[in-house]
């Protein structure tokens, strides 16, 4: 297939749908405003036209600054999507039969850069340009100007970096009209097919010209990074408000000035090895060639810019997380002075890891040893995160909003995301998982997890704040599950493919992985859909959402958790729309960060005495309820092998899989352990957000979830009607499980409620002194 | 409650899912149709570096590399010799063998062509091979786009109805 004529065309298509949808939503919303302001001028007027175009390319305001930046990444993030969604197309067949292997080289190069340098940055310093003057108390960032000159040389970066594509639809063109030298000029300039980490020696003997133009646009980039993050360091030191201090700033600057200071020490870097390849490529000199520099040069190079960068555009959506989170669950963000330390200690860390890319390579086994260490050692800032995260939730007043779902499945993803990264720092491990869709499947899970998630969930929280409207929270809650169930099946399905060891980059595959392809892509077209479905959401709402009334949209006077930017708002809405800030009833107003156990947080260091009861309690009522889940889901399963839809020889697999003697009684003793214990644990934790109005339904929900993965691990290569009457026999003892076990955790609370209430379990307690 | 959780969740999902699998579905499908028929496949192509280059590669190796079979440029058939000649001259190297192709396992190990007192270095790039479809699978994959695309729209299509009804008293 024609690449050229595709994406050329799906970009077109999307942009004149884009520009339709703009100016049909805008006409809708043409009506008399809330504010009783006038109707809008037309987009066709010249004048109007003339005054917007010099109002957006010359502004030097933090806040529009910050929507120019997050417009050109949504833009770049499309762009790049494109390249992804044509990659999963080839990827459908096992042949390359849609791309040529030439285009699809060229699809996974374009994709990387484009999403990693042009979408990922831009976007998160638009949301810092747009809110972090506004959460320091400040009046614009430190450089109004040079921010605007920071925003401004992105496009050119962008067009200079994806110029093979430009080039080659004028090539195309020029040749069906009047082809001739310039033609062919344009037509010698094809995206480079180089994989998006430049390696050389195939960097710098292919000939393309297009690898020159990328290289410069990479550069410019850098230079834009850098003029941002000084911005950014500099706003957040010396532009903090007379009430904000270093130990007041909230986690979100604080992760901003981590990233920054990243930035500074890793962009330049970037930004001379580029300069020392274009000089192998087009003045003959010797840093990457075997008689100079050598070809590893350029690896170590690369990555001293590639692992810090893979932080800094983690961090951001790591503060976000830690800034958005608190918010739905109404309690302060735990352990905040931990978090701001494992920022930085990831700060840190991450120039020490870039040789985990090189596990492969030549160098030193002493050398690697150290950078396998500090490699696994990274991870332990990052736990510390994601266990503070989860320790936020607990016990919180959780509110299920669109950001909050997003936040969620965040953790899930950042969680798979990490804990196949610290497989792959480990040597051996590296040695069988390198170049192979296990390691694509470990950065998606985070690239793809954490931070768009992320991204979308501060779209969604900001959202009344940047326009003064409110957008579709249906759609937005259901945007959110699509876009996390399609990560999950995407991304779930390349470490499938990983452990299959399918090496990646490459166009063609053996049949036998194709079905796993087939669902990867399949997960990605649902990515896909739920991009334009924010986009949609976005862009109708703009001009046909519901006006904001109130400023307080999350509510969140309730809890003490009303940042300076709302508060900025409020002041706005009132100046501008004499809209009265509220005042929450004091009723329910509670603080989110106290000490009294009666409003929320545990106090588990003054008195665990209550605290040890009731989780000895839950802990011998999980493990009776999990014994007799158990028992009865024996039962079934038994029933099962004698009908011959289960085989037992899955208990044998379990018993070795635990590491204790082959057998079927040892495996069935594992099972009974662990219905037992962890899932009748993880059950008591998980209740509160499964669905099911009663218990009891709560634990079916519970025990279809567990059943898919029962499934998977004791599949014995049914087919048929066989494998359909394993699966309904697997589902129907779960459901007995989960019965069982949410049966008696009902009676037990049941019981309790009763010894709560002074009567014994018989009711035979003395009556109240008043009867007698 | 729950007819509210399955019309705004549940029915909007199984669309997507829907929609995304006829996406992959029709796009194979479409283009398996018309793809033989408009000569986008069945011919491989060969890759030719230029002398300085097969040079190149050649003295990287030093004395171990590998053993590459030389073939006169008369000894290709006449759609070899014309992917060739297209591959000399084309700025990315690159030409199709568009008839017989008897040389092939020597151009997929590598080969070294002998033409005009130069030594070219040429490789089979791509196969290029033929998507084969089952035909049903274009009008599936439509279905299942439309029906997605249904799916997709439930909400606000039921809750017009539903105004439309409250309308009807």
């Amino acid at each position: 297939m024609n690449r050229v004529l595709v994406e050329g065309g799906a970009l077109a298509a999307l942009a004149l749908l884009l520009v339709a949808f703009v100016l049909y939503a805008r006409r809708c919303g043409d009506r008399p405003r809330a504010d009783g302001g006038y109707s809008r001028r037309s987009v066709f007027d010249r004048s109007f036209l003339r005054e917007q175009l010099l109002r957006w390319t010359t502004t030097t305001d933090h806040r529009e600054i910050g929507i120019l930046y997050i417009l050109f990444g949504t833009v770049a993030a499309l762009w790049g999507g494109v390249d992804g969604m044509m990659m999963r197309l080839e990827l459908l067949t096992p042949e390359a039969t849609v791309w040529s292997e030439q285009t699809y080289n060229a699809l996974f190069t374009t994709h990387g850069l484009t999403m990693l340098i042009f979408f990922v940055l831009p976007v998160f310093f638009g949301v810092g340009n747009y809110v972090l003057p506004l959460l320091l108390d400040a009046d614009d960032m430190a450089f109004p100007r040079l921010n605007a000159v920071g925003f401004w040389l992105l496009p050119p970066a962008l067009l200079l970096a994806r110029f093979g594509l430009v080039a080659q639809v004028a090539a195309q063109v020029l040749g069906a009209v009047s082809p001739g030298q310039l033609a062919t000029l344009f037509g010698v300039m094809e995206e480079p097919g180089i994989g998006w980490t430049l390696y050389t020696p195939l960097s710098t003997t292919q000939a393309n010209p297009q690898i020159d133009f990328l290289l410069l646009g990479l550069h410019l980039s850098g230079i834009a990074t850098v003029i941002g993050a000084i911005n950014f360091v500099v706003t957040i030191v010396y532009e903090r408000g007379e009430d904000v201090g270093w130990s007041n700033l909230d986690i979100l600057s604080w992760n901003f000035l981590v990233t920054s200071g990243l930035v500074l020490f890793a962009f330049p870097l970037l930004g001379s090895a580029i300069v020392m390849l274009l000089l192998d490529r087009n003045f003959a000199t010797t840093f990457y060639a075997v008689s100079g520099g050598g070809a590893i040069l350029w690896q170590h190079l690369f990555w001293f810019w590639g692992h810090p960068e893979v932080y800094i555009i983690f961090l951001p959506s790591a503060g976000l997380m830690s800034f958005l989170l608190p918010k739905f669950v109404g309690r302060s963000l735990f352990g905040f002075r931990y978090i701001v330390y494992s920022t930085l200690a990831i700060g840190v860390l991450s120039f020490g890891v870039w040789a985990h890319h090189m596990f492969t390579t030549g160098i030193d086994p002493r050398l690697k040893a150290s950078f396998m260490g500090i490699s696994i050692a990274i991870a332990v800032p990052s736990a510390i995160k994601t266990f503070n995260w989860i320790t936020t939730i607990w016990d919180g007043e959780v509110r299920l909003a669109a950001p909050m779902l997003l936040c969620l499945g965040s953790i899930g993803t950042f969680v798979v995301g990490g804990v196949t990264g610290v497989f792959l720092a480990a040597i051996p491990v590296d040695i069988i998982y390198h170049g192979t869709y296990y390691v694509v499947g470990h950065f998606h899970m985070i690239v793809m997890g954490i931070i768009p998630m992320m991204m979308l969930a501060a779209s969604y929280y900001w959202y009344p704040l940047i326009t003064g409207r409110l957008y579709d929270r249906r759609l937005a809650k259901f945007q959110a599950g699509l876009f996390i169930v399609g990560s999950v099946v995407t991304f779930g399905s390349l470490l499938a493919l990983g452990f299959g060891e399918l090496p990646r980059r490459y166009a063609n595959y053996p049949v036998e992985f194709a079905p796993l392809q087939r669902v990867a892509s399949v997960g990605a077209f649902v990515i896909g859909v739920a991009v334009l479905l924010w986009l949609y959401n976005m862009v109708w709402s703009y001009w046909n959402g519901k006006p904001v009334e109130d400023a307080d949209v999350w509510d969140l006077k309730r809890t003490g958790q009303f940042t300076r930017e709302w508060a900025w708002f409020e002041d706005r809405l009132e100046r501008r729309y004499a809209v009265e800030p509220t005042e929450p009833d004091p009723e329910t107003v509670r603080p989110s960060s106290t000490d009294d156990p009666s409003v929320g947080s545990p106090d588990v260091l003054r008195d665990p005495r209550g605290l040890v009861r009731s989780v000895l309690a839950d802990t011998l009522y999980g493990a009776l309820g999990g014994l007799l889940g158990t028992l009865a889901m024996t039962g079934v399963l038994f029933t099962g092998a004698l009908v011959g839809v289960f085989d037992l020889r899955g208990f044998v697999e379990l018993s070795e899989l635990v590491g204790v003697e082959g057998s079927i009684a040892a495996g069935y003793a594992v099972f009974l352990l662990g219905g037992m214990t962890t899932w009748a644990i993880l059950f008591r934790a998980l209740a509160e957000y499964l669905p099911g109005r009663l218990l009891v339904v709560t634990g079916v929900s519970y025990a279809t979830i567990m059943s898919l993965g029962f499934a998977v691990a004791f599949y014995t290569g049914q087919s048929g009607l066989a494998l359909v009457g394993y699966l309904a026999f697997v589902l129907v003892a779960h459901w007995l499980y989960g019965i069982g076990l949410a049966g008696t955790l009902r009676y037990a609370e049941y019981r309790r409620d009763l010894e709560g209430s002074g009567m014994s379990g018989g009711g035979s307690g003395d009556p109240p002194e008043g009867d007698r | 409650m729950v007819r509210d959780a399955l019309l705004t969740y549940g029915v909007p999902f199984l669309g997507t899912v829907l929609l995304a699998a006829g996406i992959g579905a029709a796009v194979l499908g479409g283009y398996g149709a018309v793809q033989a028929e408009a000569g986008l496949c069945g011919a491989p192509t060969i890759g030719v570096e230029s002398p300085a280059d097969t040079e190149r590669l050649r003295s990287g190796y030093g004395d171990g590399g590998p053993t590459l079979r030389t073939l006169p440029f008369d000894d290709l058939s006449p759609a070899e010799r014309a992917a060739f000649a297209d591959g000399v001259d084309a700025f990315d190297g690159e030409g199709a063998v568009d008839g017989a192709f008897p040389n092939r396992e020597a151009f997929e190990d590598g080969v070294l062509v002998a033409y005009e007192g130069e030594t070219y270095y040429a490789t089979l790039r791509s196969t290029r091979p033929c998507t084969s479809v089952d035909p049903i699978l274009l009008p599936l994959g439509l279905a299942a786009m439309a029906f997605g695309a249904l799916g997709v729209l439930t909400p606000p299509l039921y809750r017009r109805y539903a105004a439309f009804e409250r309308r009807q008293g």
